[in-house]
């Protein structure tokens, strides 16, 4: 059917027809980033210069909601400080711990498959799930206090301590989260060529020395990686606040996202949580900017740019 | 093969599409009858209650079926989304202070004035008035929910104590007598733990019950400004937050929504906990309670009064398409057959005349303490202005109370009267905004 068609029409007809599949595929998400995420972006900057209780309509205040949340709102700064403990912590605690375990689940060893599923699990879980399970293990007469009372160790207020109640939301999260860097660790470091480490042996190199010389710069891309995702996803922590602790006591547990929800759901000021969510875009952005920044002092390609 | 795949594709997704814009209509009403949607906080144990109401008002009102939702979490929350998507429930309940004033509600007050069944004079102390908000009726409201003290027989007579009732009758159930029992209710173990608390504070609004209980008011009397330097006001905290602080006979901070699985109430009915502050609905939850308990007034000081814990309004939406069948099953819940069933289950004593008169027809004899008159009897006092702090007072405002407030004052982290004495220009603020 083609015979009579030049090369070149033939080329225009499959570019035509790839071009036709592409938009095909393509489009469920191109549509649905527009409706479900750049549309509600847009329509948020300027919801965050008004005042809206989603009832009556918008009355637009300029940038008094930033002034408020910046000047007057202590509630907004105890938020962003939880929120970049929580971070801080939380992030150098999961990349070591899931290296770590990489690390070990790299070697030869029997009912490898095994030791791989149990420690992924935890990730399986919906957060939600795990929170309850967590609930559980930390309440004052949960599995926890009961360990530690066999121990000799007196009964602690897991949750309900201001001293306790962050470090045991960061304990959970570690538990939950940790699996999914350490798979990618993982494939990173099935990656790494075994020359290098035979090389290495070869010139007399041990264990740690190969580790440190050959391992990390090969897997530092993999480092980076979750390191950004690791950002972006600690400063976006809601769930576990919201059911653990409900952002208590003391507000020691009250998360920026939780704090925004709250503003937006029970407080029924939509600008001013607006207005939070676009402060904590421009963090977010700013932190992943300096880690990007940053990345070729300490990141190593393979092929340089 | 792959030309039909595709067409076929195309066709299920051009024809779905036009179904769900054009030709689905959701669940269909019944032929003859008009749904009224109707959404409500509630758990497990409501769940069987609405359920029996629901079925006598379609018996009662043929023409009318009700679709109800129980929400047991986050109620507020739920019924703001559906009021933003435009797509809320023809009855429902909202926080009065934050949303009666935007008007979501339909005043009820022309459907009141042609109801032959709507009869003031059977309310009990006038309780049918606090369904007028900012000048208009939403609701009448069912109960008046006075908090009581709700105390464990047995823990009392294993202490050699007298009850809190007797203790009442003689006039000496003030703080003292209170913190006097609370010591020798407390249990503890060889090595100092404790295994049995005397009380515990039930949830964060019970607050505004201690201050009442001793002569204070937190607001002045237009509601515009905090009343934090009265020290009835901060005496009232200070005294709860040392029954734990210094006394060891309460709990640290735990609030119930905290530590959700060991709410208060549990740990009441599992006899852990000697006493603890609540409302009527409680007669139900402490179904089965293995010890004998009774309820008795707060402990008061003098000029100190019992109060409600009234905070959200039912009403009709402001959209409803059927705003007349909703108003029969507004207007239901508040009658004398729907007051029997839900007093029955021990959810509520109920205010009206004809009712209290008649206790046999509601009256479960085998789940109602011994003293569940306290209850009546607190009701004239706990309807005295001000009855309860929720209606008047925007969430916000009260959400900064419970939690930058009351939590360091709970904590040791501050001293009641510094905690709201830092609070007082925050809060004012707040009051002035939100006016």
């Amino acid at each position: 059917m083609t015979q009579g068609h030049s090369p070149k029409q033939k080329f225009l007809r499959l570019f035509h027809k790839e071009e036709r599949e592409f938009y095909s595929f393509t489009s469920p998400w191109v549509i649905g980033f527009f409706l479900f995420v750049l549309g509600p972006m847009v329509a948020s900057i300027l919801i965050s210069f008004t005042h809206w209780d989603i009832i009556t309509p918008p009355k637009w205040v300029g940038l008094e909601n930033y002034e408020e949340m910046l000047r007057k709102d202590p509630l907004f700064w105890k938020s962003l400080r939880v929120t970049l403990v929580f971070t801080f912590v939380l992030v150098p605690l999961q990349l070591i711990l899931s290296l770590l375990v990489a690390v070990l689940l790299n070697q030869k060893v029997r009912g490898l498959s095994w030791f791989r599923t149990i420690f992924y699990l935890p990730t399986v879980l919906p957060i939600v799930a795990s929170s309850m399970l967590w609930l559980w293990i930390l309440n004052p007469s949960g599995l926890l206090n009961f360990l530690i009372r066999l121990l000799g160790i007196s009964a602690q207020d897991w949750l309900t301590s201001e001293a306790l109640a962050l470090p045991s939301i960061i304990l959970m999260s570690l538990w939950g989260s940790f699996g999914i860097s350490m798979i990618i660790f993982l494939a990173g470091l099935q990656g790494v060529p075994s020359a290098l480490y035979e090389s290495a042996e070869l010139d007399g190199a041990g264990a740690v020395r190969k580790f440190f010389t050959i391992t990390l710069p090969m897997i530092s891309p993999v480092i980076f990686f979750n390191f950004v995702m690791g950002v972006i996803g600690t400063f976006q922590v809601f769930t576990q606040g919201y059911l653990l602790t409900d952002g208590r006591p003391n507000n020691s547990t009250l998360f920026y996202v939780l704090y925004l929800y709250r503003n937006a759901f029970e407080f029924l000021q939509m600008g001013y949580a607006s207005a939070m969510a676009w402060v904590l875009f421009i963090i977010i952005m700013g932190a992943t900017l300096l880690i990007l920044r940053t990345s070729s002092l300490w990141v190593y390609y393979e092929v340089q740019r | 093969m792959k030309v039909f795949l595709r067409i076929l594709l195309w066709l299920i997704l051009l024809g779905s599409s036009f179904w769900a814009f054009f030709l689905y209509r959701g669940e269909q009403p019944p032929a003859g009858k008009t749904v009224v949607s109707f959404s409500v906080w509630g758990g497990v144990a409501e769940r069987k209650a609405w359920e029996t109401l629901v079925q006598d008002f379609e018996v009662k009102h043929p023409e009318v079926k009700v679709n109800f939702q129980l929400v047991p979490i986050k109620y507020n929350e739920k019924i703001l989304a559906l009021l933003a998507a435009n797509i809320a429930p023809d009855v429902f309940s909202v926080p009065a202070a934050d949303m009666v004033p935007k008007g979501v509600l339909r005043p009820i007050d022309d459907y009141l004035a042609r109801d032959p069944n709507f009869r003031p004079e059977n309310f009990v102390s006038d309780i049918w008035k606090l369904g007028k908000q900012f000048g208009h009726f939403y609701d009448i409201p069912s109960t008046a929910a006075p908090l009581a003290l709700f105390y464990n027989e047995k823990h009392f007579k294993e202490a050699g104590l007298r009850t809190p009732n007797e203790y009442a009758a003689e006039g000496k159930w003030n703080w003292d007598t209170f913190l006097y029992c609370c010591k020798k209710l407390v249990r503890r173990d060889e090595r100092g733990n404790v295994t049995r608390w005397a009380y515990r504070v039930y949830a964060d609004y019970i607050i505004w019950l201690y201050i009442a209980a001793n002569g204070g008011r937190p607001f002045n009397e237009e509601w515009t400004k905090p009343n934090f330097d009265d020290p009835k006001v901060y005496e009232a905290l200070q005294r709860v937050a040392d029954l734990s602080l210094v006394h060891g006979v309460a709990p640290p901070v735990i609030a119930e929504e905290q530590a959700g699985v060991v709410s208060s109430w549990m740990e009441f009915k599992r006899g852990n906990v000697s006493m603890m502050h609540s409302g009527p609905w409680m007669i139900g939850r402490l179904k089965g309670m293995e010890d004998p308990y009774d309820v008795a007034p707060p402990p008061m000081e003098p000029g100190g009064r019992p109060i409600n814990s009234l905070g959200n309004v039912m009403g009709i939406w402001i959209k409803s398409k059927h705003p007349w069948e909703a108003y029969q099953w507004q207007s239901y819940l508040w009658s004398e057959e729907a007051r029997v069933i839900w007093s029955r289950l021990g959810f509520d004593i109920p205010m009206l005349r004809s009712l209290v008169e008649h206790k046999e027809k509601w009256l479960d004899t085998s789940i109602a303490p011994k003293h569940f008159n306290v209850l009546y009897e607190m009701v004239d006092e706990a309807m005295k202005e001000p009855y309860s702090t929720t209606p008047r007072i925007p969430v916000k405002i009260i959400n900064f109370i419970y939690r930058s407030v009351w939590e360091p004052i709970r904590l040791g982290r501050k001293s009641a009267y510094e905690a709201l004495k830092d609070a007082e220009p925050e809060v004012e603020r707040m009051l002035r905004e939100a006016d």
